[in-house]
């Protein structure tokens, strides 16, 4: 017998039996799409991803906590620019290179002109020097931005989403285009940005000059501010190292400011350093270890349904499988058989559940781009592209197929196996 | 054609042991249509499907077409059951999600065959039982007597020289049964087919060629 011919008839008995083949091929999708979209979710969010190659050697300073003399927290907020340039020319150990973003933080997005298209709204990132070297960006046209601050004609970089909605191409390198009535110069136009990057999705990358006009408008420094700061270590063992050296650059901001307006940043809580990669510190890596291991095992538990119901299944035809046998059948054709039928489901079901997992993050992914570290986030997310090629994890897909796919043929194979083992006589009389 | 010699065949459960066949001995020759009667319990299936190599006895010797068949290994009986046995169920045992057409062409499937030929001759079995109309139903659309045609169609499809039915009328009212019944005549005296069959009716075994009576495993006449 032929694999058409398996195929063919699997596709009957799929038909015949419409109402177990749906709820297999959706306990095949929901499976697969939530396994995936936890896996993601998880690798996304541990992981490096582009543009953030190296997170595993990242420390994040998102936020400071302000406290009074007592010590009493007063206040959360991000860094301010005074503190951000002190800890950048402390020269700590270990630091190979800082970067500083800021945030508008008022604005949903930016309005650009562009000559013969009107206003197109991005959401932006004011950025500095050191972030297109922490930062590992593939540029499709161009290059970042040369590092020469000229008000007159600033350069920003675009996404190449950005950029097709601004120009109609990805070429899009050096034209120009309008923001705030100043004329801005596209340097790069680089691939998109996941909204699971930690610190660099945005449409638009401005000179972090702008940010600091716009901020110095709007907050009260010296200690409130909008930056952002990331260090990147030269390998993760210069971590404590690093981090008893932005202790003490605290201490020194402290006391440079003494008394007068009765804010510290808080000497014991100090500066929470949000460490990126899940085993940077052991307990937090045990814990995230723990809770993803607990999340995947509740993931699975439809796929364990599913299996139970595929083995039912399998259980009540064994007195089919006695009269095929008494008909000629081999041990090998009513294994291929079954097998065949699972692996025909599980593959409809494995195609639905790729476009389920797409939706899913699509859906989910405002929540996730919500949870990430930072004031400026829930303004950022409102206008971000979602890069497709997040849900083409083609290694990720296959091995969440791979496994459902192996767990189904195991438990039809059990009972068919069962089957073919014992008697004819003992299969035909097994009860229905 | 269909030859048992002194088979014997027991059941060991971990607390008992059945005798189910004792020293049977049995010679059905070609052509020729042969009821079996009995009580309940007392070895007609067991003596069918050793017959049938569905179960193998645990001593004696089977003879088919003048061949002794107790030594095939497993893929060898397959075989043979393929080519040269048909089997009617008391309970039918046909395959739920196929059609009819599917659930006749089943046989066809373990052989060499192309697809083409497997349904046409298929179509031609389900003709000859009367079901052309019913083709493409399945068996939970059909009547018990339809059912037990279809299955006789199965039995046929493969063109095998020995039919083993098992109380084909047993789940049928009488007439039904009686339908089923004339097709088996049929299938005996037109297509020469052996056939030994188990039956409780007395008078459906009385137009047979002859009735073989057991009792507690035995022959009794
Ligand atoms: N698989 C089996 N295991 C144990 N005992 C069996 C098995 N099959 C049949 N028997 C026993 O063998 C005897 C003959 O059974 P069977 O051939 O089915 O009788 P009949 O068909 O005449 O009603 C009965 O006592 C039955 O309980
Ligand atoms: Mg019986």
């Amino acid at each position: 017998m032929k694999l058409p011919v398996y195929l063919r008839q699997s596709w009957q008995i799929m038909l015949k039996n419409r109402q177990y083949s749906l709820l297999y091929i959706v306990g095949v999708t929901l499976s697969m799409a939530f396994i995936m979209a936890f896996l993601m979710f998880v690798l996304m969010a541990s992981r490096s991803i582009y543009p953030e190659r190296d997170r595993d050697r990242m420390m994040l300073i998102g936020s400071v906590l302000l406290c009074d003399e007592d010590g009493n927290p007063k206040l959360n907020t991000m860094v301010s620019s005074r503190f951000a340039a002190l800890l950048e020319g402390a020269g700590i150990d270990g630091v190979e290179n800082t970067a500083v973003i800021t945030y508008s933080g008022l604005t949903k997005g930016v309005d650009l002109e562009v000559p013969g298209r009107g206003i197109v709204t991005v959401p932006e990132l004011y950025v500095d020097d050191g972030f297109w070297e922490v930062c590992q960006f593939e540029f499709i046209s161009g290059r970042a931005p040369s590092g020469e601050w000229n008000p007159a004609l600033p350069e920003a970089v675009l996404s190449a989403t950005t950029a097709r909605r601004c120009f109609g191409t990805e070429d899009a390198a050096g034209r120009e285009l309008m923001y705030g009535g100043t004329s801005l110069r596209i340097c790069g136009v680089v691939r998109d940005v996941s909204v699971m990057a930690m610190l660099a999705d945005a449409g638009i990358w401005l000179p972090i000059q702008m940010g600091r006009e716009m901020a110095s408008l709007i907050h009260n420094e010296p200690y409130v501010g909008t930056d952002m700061m990331c260090l990147l270590a030269g390998s993760r063992r210069d971590f404590p190292a690093i981090r008893a050296g932005v202790e003490e650059v605290i201490a020194r901001y402290n006391a440079s400011f003494g008394k007068a307006d009765g804010m510290y940043i808080s000497p014991e809580e100090t500066v929470p350093l949000t460490y990126l990669g899940a085993s940077t510190d052991a307990h937090v890596g045990v814990f995230i270890s723990a809770i993803t291991a607990m999340v995947l095992l509740l993931m699975l538990i439809p796929a364990v349904n599913l299996s139970g119901m595929v083995s039912s299944s399998v259980e009540e035809r064994i007195a089919e499988f006695g009269v095929r046998k008494a008909y000629g059948a081999s041990a090998g054709v009513l294994v291929k058989q079954v097998l065949s039928e699972n692996f025909l489901l599980t593959l409809i079901g494995g195609l639905a559940g790729m476009f389920c997992a797409g939706g899913l993050l699509r859906l989910l992914s405002p929540v996730l781009a919500g949870s990430k570290s930072g004031y400026g986030t829930g303004v950022l997310q409102a206008d971000l592209v979602f890069p497709t090629d997040m849900f083409l994890r083609v290694d990720v897909y296959a091995a969440v197929f791979v496994s459902v796919l192996l767990l189904n043929l195991l438990s039809s194979l059990i009972p068919v196996l069962r089957a073919v083992r014992s008697n004819v006589t003992d299969s035909l009389n097994e009860k229905k | 054609m269909i030859k048992l010699i002194e088979i014997s065949k027991i059941y060991r459960t971990s607390e008992i042991e059945t005798m189910a066949l004792d020293n049977i001995n049995l010679e059905v020759r070609e052509g020729e249509f042969v009821s079996i009667m009995g009580p309940s319990g007392c070895g007609k299936s067991t003596l069918l499907n050793i017959a049938g190599l569905l179960d193998e006895p645990s001593s004696g010797t089977v003879e088919l077409h003048g061949k002794p068949v107790s030594g095939l290994n497993a893929r060898e009986a397959a075989r043979f059951r393929n080519t040269e046995l048909g089997f009617v169920f008391q309970s039918f045992h046909l395959i739920p999600s196929l059609n009819v057409l599917d659930n006749v062409q089943m046989p066809l499937l373990y052989r060499r065959m192309g697809a083409t030929e497997r349904k046409e001759r298929a179509l031609k079995m389900i003709e000859a039982v009367g079901l052309s109309h019913r083709v493409k139903h399945f068996p939970s659309q059909l009547s018990g007597g339809q059912c037990q045609r279809v299955a006789i169609a199965r039995a046929l499809v493969g063109d095998p020289s020995i039919i083993l039915a098992d109380e084909p009328t047993g789940n049928l009212d009488s007439k039904m049964g009686a339908e089923v019944m004339e097709l088996l005549h049929e299938v005996n005296k037109q297509r020469g087919k052996t056939i030994l069959m188990v039956t409780h009716n007395e008078s459906q075994a009385k137009q047979t060629d002859r009735i073989i009576r057991m009792l507690d495993g035995r022959i009794i006449g």
